[in-house]
C-alpha cells in the first residue's frame, strides 16, 4: 500500500491513477493531520509526500512520522514544484527522505523510483519479518537452554545433597560431572576411584553395560584416598532416557561398608556355631549311641544271671520243696519278683531297640492285629474278653513295632479290667484327612485315626501326661501287673512314625486309646535318635 | 535208639553247661554230651577227635572265639558241613536270629527260664531233625 498526501486533490488524482494503473494499491491523504493519522493506523510500504501543503508542510509531516517507532523506517518520497533549492532538498533527505521528486513529476521516472521504494520496501519487511522470527527463535534456544541449565543444576545440587558418591557420565562415556564425596576416593574428576585388584572385572563388565545401554549394578571395594583403605560401596549407573535416547548416565556409590563387614562377621560367628553344633551334634550322636549301647548291653547282661535265678529257684521249687510249703511259699515270691524283673529288663531292651533304625515298609494292620491277639489267646480266653476289631488300613510302617504298640495297648486293656466286668476291647480304624485326634472323617484321607477302647478301670485324665512317660506307674502294683514302659513305647513308636497318641478316659468306666499317623512315609528310613 | 545221640555243646557259663545237662536228662533216649568252654576248644575237639558229634550247640557269648564265628569255622569243614548247629543264646535279639541263620545255623534257641521249657525246647528240635532226615 503506498499513500499519497497532496493538498491538491487533482494531483493525487493523477498520481493514483498512475500507480493503481501499474497494480500499487493505493491510499491517500489531502493534509499532512490526515496522512499521520493515517500513519498510525496502518503500515505503508511508501509515502508520497507533498511539501508545499497548508497548516502543516511535507517536512514536518516527516518529522512527525520519524517520531513514530511503528513507521519510522517506511520510505519517503518528497514531492516538491516550489522549493527546488538545495537547502530544501537536503533538509527533505534529513527528514528522513528516501528522494527528492521535483515537480512536474515526470511519470516514468516516478514510477520507477516507486517501484524500486516498493520492492525495496518489500525486502525490508521480509527481512524484518526474518529477523523477527530469527529473533524469537534465538528467544526460544535461550528459553530452553535456561531450562536445561536450571535442570543440570538442579540435578548436580540433587546429587550433590546425597549421601553417596555421585556423577554422571556423558553419552562419549566421560565423566561429565562428580560430587564432592568424589574427592575423597580420586583426585580428578576424569579418573574412577580405584578398584580392589579383585574387583578389577567391574570395569569391563561397566562398558558392556554402558555399550548396551543397560541399567549396571555391582558390589566394589574403592580404595579412599585418606586412608588407603579399600571399602564396600554399592555401585550403581543408570541410563537417562529422553524420547528412547540416552542423553547421560547417573552414577552413585552407595556406602555398604558397615552392612558388608557386619554381615562377613555375622557369616564368620555363623560359620563357627555350625562348626561347634556339629561338632556338638556328633559329641551327642556318641554320647547317644553309647548310651544306648549302655542300656542294651546293661539289658543283656542284666538277663542272663537273672534266668539262671529263675532257672534255679524253679528246679528248687518242683524237684525239692514239694514238703516244704513255708519255702516253696517264700520261693514263689522270688520266682515272680524275678519275673517282674525279667518283664523290666525285657521291656527297656525293647526301648532300647527302638533307637536303632529301620525302614518303613508296607504294613497290613489286619495281619498285626491277627498275630496279636493269637499270642494273647490264652488270655483273653482266661479273662473271658471279647474283642472286636474292625477293618484296619494297609500303611507304611515297621512290623515289629507297629505290633509293639498294640500289643501293648491290647495287653494293657487286658490287664487293667475292673474285677467285676469282663473286659470287652474295641478297635476301630477311620481314614481322616489332616493329623489331629479331631479331624473329620475322609475317604481318601491320608491319614488314619486309630481307637483302641476298653471298658477297665480307666484312669483320671489329669494324669494324661504320665502315663506316656517312662516308668510312670498309676496303678498300684499289687494289684496291677505292668513295666510302666510300654505305654512310653507306644508313644515313641507312633511319633517315629510321624503319628500323636492320646488317650481319653474316666475312672471307673475305661479307657481309650487314640493313635493317628499317615498312610504313607515321605522319608523310608526312620531317624534313629532317641 | 541203641547208639547214644552225641551232642558236643560249646559253653563258657558251667551253671548253664549244668542246666543243658539236666535238660538233656529228662529228654527221652540216650544223650551223649561233651562240654568245652569256648569255641576254640570246641573246634580242636572237632579236628581231632576221631568220633564227630551228632548235633553241635554253640553259646553265643564265649570269651576268644564266640559262637557265629565258631560257626563260620565249622561251615568251612566238608566232614561237619552236614551237621546241625544250633545257636544258643540269653538274647532273643531278631538281629542275633538272622546273623545266626545266615550262618548256616539249624535254629536258634534263646535260653528260656525254666528248665522244662528247655526240655520241651529241645525235644522239638530233636524231632524235628528226626523227621527231617
Amino acid at each position: 500500500m503506498i499513500l499519497i498526501v497532496d493538498d491538491r486533490p487533482e494531483n493525487i488524482f493523477s498520481l493514483k491513477t498512475l500507480l493503481e494503473l501499474h497494480g500499487f494499491r493505493t491510499d491517500t491523504a489531502e493534509s499532512g493531520e490526515e496522512a499521520l493519522k493515517k500513519v498510525l493506523n496502518q503500515s505503508y510500504a511508501l509515502i508520497i509526500l507533498d511539501v508545499q501543503m497548508p497548516v502543516m508542510d511535507g517536512f514536518e509531516v516527516a518529522d512527525a512520522i520519524l517520531g513514530f517507532s511503528k513507521a519510522k523506517d517506511t520510505p519517503i518520497i518528497f514531492l516538491s514544484a516550489a522549493n527546488i533549492e538545495k537547502h530544501f532538498i537536503t533538509q527533505g533527505y534529513t527528514s528522513g527522505g528516501m528522494d527528492y521528486v521535483t515537480k512536474p513529476v515526470d511519470p516514468d521516472i516516478l514510477l520507477f523510483k516507486v517501484k524500486t521504494f516498493h520492492k525495496l520496501s518489500e525486502q525490508r519487511r521480509e527481512l524484518i519479518m526474518v529477523q523477527s522470527s530469527l529473533r524469537s527463535e534465538i528467544e526460544n534456544r535461550k528459553k530452553t537452554q535456561q531450562e536445561l541449565d536450571s535442570r543440570i543444576e538442579e540435578l548436580h545440587s540433587v546429587l550433590e545433597s546425597l549421601p553417596q558418591i555421585a556423577f554422571t557420565i556423558a553419552t562419549d562415556g566421560e565423566v561429565e560431572y562428580v560430587n564432592e564425596l568424589w574427592y575423597k576416593y580420586s583426585d580428578k574428576l576424569s579418573v574412577f576411584p580405584v578398584t580392589h585388584p579383585d574387583d578389577s572385572s567391574s570395569t569391563s563388565e561397566w562398558q558392556t553395560h554402558f555399550k548396551q545401554g543397560l541399567e549396571f549394578i555391582r558390589e566394589v571395594r574403592i580404595k579412599e584416598l585418606a586412608t588407603a583403605q579399600y571399602l564396600y560401596y554399592l555401585l550403581r549407573i543408570i541410563p537417562i532416557k529422553q524420547n528412547d535416547q540416552i542423553m547421560k548416565w547417573v552414577g552413585t556409590y552407595t556406602d555398604i561398608h558397615q552392612h558388608k563387614v557386619v554381615n562377613e562377621t555375622l557369616e564368620q560367628k555363623v560359620k563357627e556355631r555350625t562348626k561347634e553344633l556339629s561338632t556338638k551334634n556328633v559329641e551327642l550322636e556318641n554320647r547317644n549311641h553309647e548310651l544306648q549301647q549302655f542300656a542294651w548291653v546293661a539289658s543283656h547282661d542284666l538277663k542272663e544271671p537273672l534266668r539262671k535265678i529263675q532257672t534255679f529257684s524253679h528246679l528248687l521249687r518242683d524237684k525239692h520243696l514239694k514238703d516244704l510249703p513255708d519255702a516253696k511259699s517264700y520261693l514263689d515270691r522270688t520266682i515272680k519278683s524275678s519275673e517282674r524283673m525279667s518283664d523290666l529288663i525285657n521291656a527297656l531292651l525293647d526301648y532300647s531297640r527302638l533307637s536303632v533304625s529301620s525302614f518303613f515298609e508296607k504294613t497290613n494292620l489286619n495281619t498285626v492285629l491277627n498275630e496279636i491277639l493269637s499270642d494273647l489267646e490264652v488270655t483273653i480266653t482266661e479273662k473271658n474278653a471279647i474283642v472286636n476289631a474292625s477293618e484296619m488300613p494297609v500303611v507304611d510302617g515297621v512290623h515289629s513295632q507297629l505290633r509293639q504298640v498294640f500289643q501293648n495297648l491290647i495287653s494293657n486293656s487286658l490287664k487293667f479290667s475292673r474285677p467285676d466286668v469282663f473286659p470287652h476291647i474295641n478297635i476301630t480304624s477311620e481314614l481322616i484327612s489332616e493329623k489331629s485326634f479331631t479331624s473329620p472323617v475322609s475317604a481318601l484321607g491320608e491319614y488314619c485315626r486309630i481307637v483302641v477302647s476298653d471298658n477297665g478301670i480307666g484312669f483320671d485324665e489329669k494324669y494324661l501326661d504320665k502315663v506316656f512317660t517312662i516308668f510312670q506307674r498309676l496303678n498300684d502294683r499289687r494289684l496291677y501287673e505292668g513295666t510302666g514302659i510300654g505305654l512310653a513305647i507306644a508313644k515313641k513308636i507312633i511319633e517315629k512314625h510321624n503319628g500323636i497318641i492320646t488317650a481319653k478316659s474316666k475312672e471307673n468306666e475305661g479307657a481309650s486309646f487314640i493313635l493317628v499317623f499317615p498312610l504313607h512315609q515321605i522319608v523310608l528310613e526312620q531317624h534313629n535318635e532317641i | 535208639m541203641n547208639v547214644p545221640i552225641r551232642c558236643l555243646i560249646a559253653e563258657d557259663d558251667v551253671d548253664d553247661q549244668e542246666i543243658f545237662s539236666i535238660a538233656v536228662s529228662e529228654l527221652e533216649g540216650q544223650y551223649d554230651c561233651t562240654y568245652t568252654l569256648n569255641g576254640i576248644e570246641a573246634l580242636e575237639r572237632l579236628t581231632h577227635d576221631s568220633l564227630l558229634p551228632h548235633y553241635i550247640f554253640l553259646d553265643l557269648n564265649m570269651p576268644r572265639m564266640n559262637g557265629i564265628q565258631c560257626l563260620a569255622e565249622i561251615k568251612k569243614q566238608d566232614r561237619l558241613s552236614q551237621t546241625p548247629v544250633v545257636i544258643y543264646s540269653t538274647s532273643s535279639g531278631q538281629s542275633f536270629i538272622d546273623d545266626a541263620l545266615r550262618h548256616g545255623a539249624a535254629t536258634f534257641i534263646t535260653k528260656p527260664s525254666r528248665i522244662s521249657d528247655l526240655v520241651t525246647i529241645l525235644n522239638e528240635f530233636f524231632i524235628t531233625q528226626i523227621n527231617n532226615k
